[in-house]
C-alpha cells in the first residue's frame, strides 16, 4: 500500500505539494519513489527560474529509470533541497519529509483546480492497478 | 505471460514485477541497493528459472556444437564454459553456457528471448548431423551469488573439490559453480519440487532473494556484455567484447568474417566511467570532441564507485581526445575504463 498524506495536494504525475503562507514546497509520492526504486541522482534544470505550470523543471533518475519533475504550479523556483543529490535515498526513505525536492514562491494559485486532494489522488492510485 | 514456478512467492514478496522476455518476474524485492550490496557483501538468490535449458545427446553432438560456436568445446566431463551460439553468418544468436555431462551429453543454458531461436538452430543441426535435442522443463534454476556462497551451499554439498565454471551432478541437481555478477557463486538447475525447497532452504539461511535489476546493475559492473544491449545477431564476437572466444583453429559458421573482424573490428565495446553527475543511459551518443563515434549500450550508476558508469559500442576509439555523453542537452565528460576495477570473490582452479 502507498502513503499518502492528507494535509498536501498531488498531481497525476504522483508529486505533492505543500501549500503554506503562500510558498509551496515540491516533492515525488511514495508511489512515484516505489517505482522508481533507488533514487541516485536529481537534475535540476530551472533552478532559480519563473516557470509555467507542468513545465518540466527537473529529471530524477533510479538506477532503472529517469522520470522528469513538473512545476505543479506556475511561480518561482526559489529553493532546491541540496541534500538530495548528497544523500540521494532520502527520496525512498523520507518522500514527504527530507526527501522534498524543491520549493516555489509567486506562485499563480488558479492553477490549484488542475491538482488532486488526497481523497482524489487515492483514488486516481486505485484505478492505475 | 510465462511464470516460473515461483511466481506466486515473487508477487507476495516483489515490490515491483515487470515483463522480461515474456516472463513476469521480480524486478526487486526490498531495493536494488540492498540486493546489490547482499551479493557483493554476502549472497543473494536469483530465480533464473526463464532462461533456456537444452540437453544436446549423442555422438554426433560435440561436431555440432563445434559448428555452432567460435571457442573449442570443452570435452572433460564436469567443465562448463561460456561460448556463443553462432548464425551461419557469424553473427551471435546468443551467448550460452555449456556445461560437458559427458563427451557426448551437452547441457546448454540460454536466454530466455532466445529459446526459440536456438531451437530453430539446434533442430536444422541434428537435420544434417542426427543428435537428441531435449528441451528441459519442469526444471528451476537458481543462482546462488556472493563471497559467501560456498558457506551457504556447503550446508547441503561439499563443494571443496569445485572450481569455478566446473559443475557436477549432486542427487538429482546439476550444481554449477558459475553465474554473471562477479562474484563467486552457484547455479542450480533443479526439478521443480527439489528447486522450491532449495529456495526456502537459502532464505532460511539468510540470503537476501534479489531481482532483475540487481542482477543486470551486478554485471555491468563486471563489464560483461549482455544479449540485446552489447551482445547482438547482426555482430560477431570481435565487436562485443567477446574476442577472447575466438578460436582460430578450429572450423565453425562464419569464420572468415570472424576472423576479418577480429583483426579489424567494425565496432569496439568499452567501459566508462562518467566524470561528472548524471547516469548514463542505453542509447546516448558518445562523442569525440564534436564527433559522434558511438553509443551507450548499457549503463547505470554504481552503488560500488558511487558514480554513473557503463558500456559503449564505439565505431572507433580514440584515447587522445575527450570523450563525452549528450545527457538532457549537456556534455558530460566520461573516460574509458578497458577493465572493470571489480575484485570480485570468483574461486578459480589453478592449472
Amino acid at each position: 500500500m502507498y502513503h499518502i498524506l492528507p494535509e498536501l495536494y498531488y498531481t497525476h504525475e504522483h508529486e505533492w505539494l505543500l501549500l503554506q503562507n503562500g510558498k509551496a514546497r515540491v516533492g515525488i509520492t511514495d508511489y512515484a519513489q516505489k517505482s522508481l526504486g533507488d533514487v541516485v541522482y536529481l537534475d535540476f534544470t530551472a533552478r532559480g527560474r519563473r516557470v509555467n505550470q507542468k513545465e518540466v523543471v527537473a529529471s530524477i533518475e533510479s538506477v532503472k529509470a529517469v522520470s522528469e519533475i513538473f512545476a505543479p504550479l506556475a511561480g518561482t523556483i526559489t529553493q532546491v533541497n541540496e541534500n538530495i543529490n548528497r544523500k540521494p535515498e532520502l527520496v525512498n526513505q523520507d518522500p514527504y519529509g527530507q526527501g522534498w525536492l524543491f520549493e516555489m514562491e509567486e506562485l499563480d494559485l488558479s492553477g490549484l483546480g488542475e491538482l488532486l486532494d488526497a481523497k482524489k489522488y487515492e483514488e486516481f492510485l486505485k484505478n492505475l492497478s | 505471460m510465462e511464470k516460473t514456478p515461483f511466481y506466486d512467492w515473487h508477487k507476495a514478496h516483489a515490490s515491483k514485477m515487470v515483463t522480461f522476455a515474456g516472463y513476469e518476474l521480480p524486478l526487486s524485492y526490498s531495493s536494488i541497493k540492498e540486493e546489490h550490496a547482499a551479493v557483493r557483501e554476502r549472497s543473494g538468490l536469483f530465480d533464473i528459472s526463464h532462461m533456456a535449458c537444452f540437453r544436446l545427446e549423442g555422438d554426433k553432438a560435440l561436431q555440432i556444437l563445434e559448428m555452432c560456436t567460435p571457442r573449442k568445446i570443452e570435452k572433460r566431463a564436469g567443465k562448463l564454459q561460456y561460448n556463443v551460439i553462432l548464425h551461419e553468418d557469424g553473427g551471435i544468436a546468443d551467448d550460452v553456457t555449456i556445461f560437458t555431462k559427458e563427451e557426448d551429453k551437452f547441457i546448454i543454458i540460454a536466454n530466455a528471448a532466445n529459446r526459440q531461436k536456438l531451437r530453430q538452430i539446434f533442430t536444422k543441426e541434428i537435420k544434417k548431423n542426427p543428435a537428441f535435442l531435449y528441451e528441459m522443463k519442469n526444471y528451476v534454476l537458481l543462482a546462488l551469488q556472493g563471497p559467501q556462497s560456498e558457506e551457504v551451499i556447503s550446508s547441503l554439498w561439499s563443494v571443496d573439490d569445485l572450481y569455478f565454471y566446473e559443475g557436477k551432478e549432486v542427487n538429482s541437481c546439476l550444481l554449477l559453480r558459475s553465474g554473471y555478477t562477479g562474484e563467486d557463486g552457484f547455479e542450480i538447475l533443479a526439478p521443480q519440487a527439489e528447486g522450491m525447497k532449495l529456495w526456502q532452504h537459502f532464505l532460511a539461511k539468510g540470503v537476501q532473494p534479489c531481482g532483475l535489476a540487481a542482477r543486470d546493475l551486478l554485471r555491468l559492473e563486471a563489464f560483461y556484455p549482455l544479449y540485446g544491449q552489447e551482445i547482438s545477431d547482426h555482430l560477431t564476437c570481435a565487436s562485443c567484447r567477446l574476442g577472447w572466444l575466438i578460436d582460430e583453429d578450429k572450423v565453425y559458421y562464419g569464420k572468415e568474417r570472424i576472423l576479418r573482424e577480429k583483426a579489424s573490428p567494425p565496432f569496439v565495446t568499452l567501459g566508462f566511467f562518467l566524470e561528472e553527475d548524471g547516469i548514463p543511459r542505453p542509447g546516448y551518443t558518445v562523442y569525440a570532441g564534436e564527433r559522434p563515434i558511438g553509443e551507450v549500450t548499457s549503463g547505470s550508476y554504481s552503488f560500488l564507485w558511487e558514480r554513473g558508469f557503463g558500456l559503449m559500442r564505439l565505431k572507433e576509439v580514440s584515447f587522445e581526445e575527450s570523450l563525452f555523453l549528450e545527457i538532457r542537452s549537456q556534455r558530460k565528460k566520461i573516460s574509458i575504463v578497458k577493465k572493470s576495477p571489480l575484485k570480485g570473490s570468483i574461486k578459480r582452479r589453478r592449472f
